[in-house]
């Protein structure tokens, strides 16, 4: 039984049936929790004692950096599913995802740009974070570029998948190699991890943000992968007759 | 494994006395360079030099490689290895093949010019070994990106594969601070070794993957 539920939820058609009733109202329903975190933490959380009001960027930017390397690990689950199972709707969701990883990652180094200029004084600092953030975003658009640049899908579907399994054994590897030299090289002071702990009033709007930008990028995936699941199956005759 | 392949791949690159000859007089070109743009008697440390050049090497071994697999691909040679199921002894050799004539002579003139900079005997000649294993590291991953871009141009494959490279890059420069400082080198000189070890018995097997696919 689950079996079958997982062979008719593999398959395109299903998917976009479920994904057409399901994936506008959870998107709005996160949209709507987002502006509600955003609300909440922008209006009725006291500021901050060092940083003022500048610290409430932090409800923005922490989600979006979080997502830009979950959403990397997504994909890769996706695409290992691909090359294992070879499910072509695991290759659709994977190939969706990289653009909205792309604009999260560019989101995240941005708002933690802007977050750089009041409180450290400097729009970009090469430390560890920061670069390997930016060794991300590079590398999404790699991908982007290499999918974009064959003709023949199925043959760009699985040299993207290789490439993300690639790419995400380096992460891990960027990020601890990247904190070593930035350790030689730099002081401590401006480093994210020795923040203070952060205080419980600031703390659940900051979880209930996270919580909304995930649900929210998620229901973009959903519907960004419907797009592309309408575009490569177009000659199919279940989408004709959509 | 069988050894004729090797023979026929040394020889195919040794005859193409421009795709190796070439990198070489480039990157002697480029070092001959750093003196003219940077003022090479001045105090500046010897780790300025060093960081350029892990980074010219790392582009040079990028042009050497680029018609590793191209040739092959178009003239059909490929498909009959990939017919004969010896493709991934094909990737092995054409990769240990371009670090023999490419990546170690570039290795010894780095270290000739390191040697020009008054730089001691022991630091130059560390630099030498990790330029001779990092270079079978770059080989590894840029014809991983040649053979994804084949036929796109070698924009594409930097780009993908750069990212990747630079793990390798920083271990690179930690070395150089560590040497210049004293401190002892082992415990990066294995993990370089280790990574070589790992990247030089996986990446080729990716290859074939993707030349595979590329011959479907």
């Amino acid at each position: 039984m689950i079996k079958k539920f997982f062979h008719q939820f593999a398959s395109p058609k299903s998917y976009f049936a479920i994904a057409n009733k399901f994936g506008k109202p959870v998107l709005a329903f996160f949209f709507l929790l987002y502006i509600g975190a955003l609300v909440w933490g922008l209006f009725f959380t006291p500021p901050d004692v060092v940083q003022g009001d500048s610290y409430r960027i932090i409800y923005m930017h922490v989600p979006a950096s979080f997502m830009a390397q979950i959403l990397f690990v997504v994909m890769a689950i996706t695409s290992a599913v691909f090359l294992i199972w070879k499910l072509k709707l695991a290759a659709y969701v994977s190939k969706s995802i990289a653009p909205i990883g792309a604009i999260v990652t560019f989101f995240a180094l941005f708002s933690g740009s802007i977050w750089g200029i009041p409180t450290w004084g400097t729009w970009w600092q090469w430390d560890a974070r920061i670069t390997s953030t930016l060794i991300l975003f590079i590398m999404y658009l790699g991908l982007i570029s290499l999918h974009a640049s064959f003709e023949n899908k199925d043959k760009a579907d699985k040299f993207f998948s290789v490439l993300v399994l690639i790419g995400v054994v380096n992460i891990p590897v960027i990020k601890k190699s990247v904190d070593w030299w930035s350790t030689l090289h730099q002081s401590a002071s401006i480093t994210l991890t020795s923040k203070p702990a952060i205080d419980p009033v600031m703390l659940y709007p900051l979880m209930f943000s996270i919580v909304a930008f995930i649900g929210l990028i998620f229901g973009l995936v959903i519907l960004s992968s419907q797009n592309e699941i309408l575009k490569r199956e177009k000659y199919k005759s279940w989408v004709k007759n959509i | 494994m069988d050894r004729d392949i090797l023979y026929i791949e040394m020889y195919k690159l040794f005859k193409r006395r421009r795709a190796w000859i070439g990198p070489v007089l480039v990157f002697l070109l480029i070092i001959i360079s750093f003196p003219l743009t940077l003022d090479i008697n001045s105090d500046n440390p010897p780790q300025i030099y060093l960081s350029f050049i892990w980074i010219s090497t790392l582009l040079v071994t990028m042009l050497g490689t680029e018609l590793i697999f191209s040739d092959d691909f178009e003239d059909g040679t490929l498909e009959q290895y990939a017919v004969n199921d010896q493709l991934i002894e094909v990737v092995f050799y054409k990769i240990l093949v371009h670090w023999v004539l490419i990546g170690i002579p570039l290795a010894f003139v780095a270290f000739l010019f390191i040697l020009s900079l008054n730089i001691s005997i022991q630091i130059s000649s560390i630099a030498l070994l990790c330029l001779i294993i990092s270079n079978l590291i770059f080989i590894n991953f840029f014809s991983l990106g040649n053979a994804l871009s084949l036929k796109k141009g070698s924009i594409l494959g930097l780009l993908i594969t750069i990212p990747f490279l630079i793990p390798v890059l920083i271990v690179l420069g930690k070395m150089t601070t560590s040497a210049l400082l004293g401190l002892s080198l082992v415990g990066h000189l294995s993990l370089l070794v280790g990574v070589m070890i790992l990247v030089a018995s996986f990446i080729p097997f990716v290859i074939s993957f993707i030349l595979r696919t590329h011959l479907e």
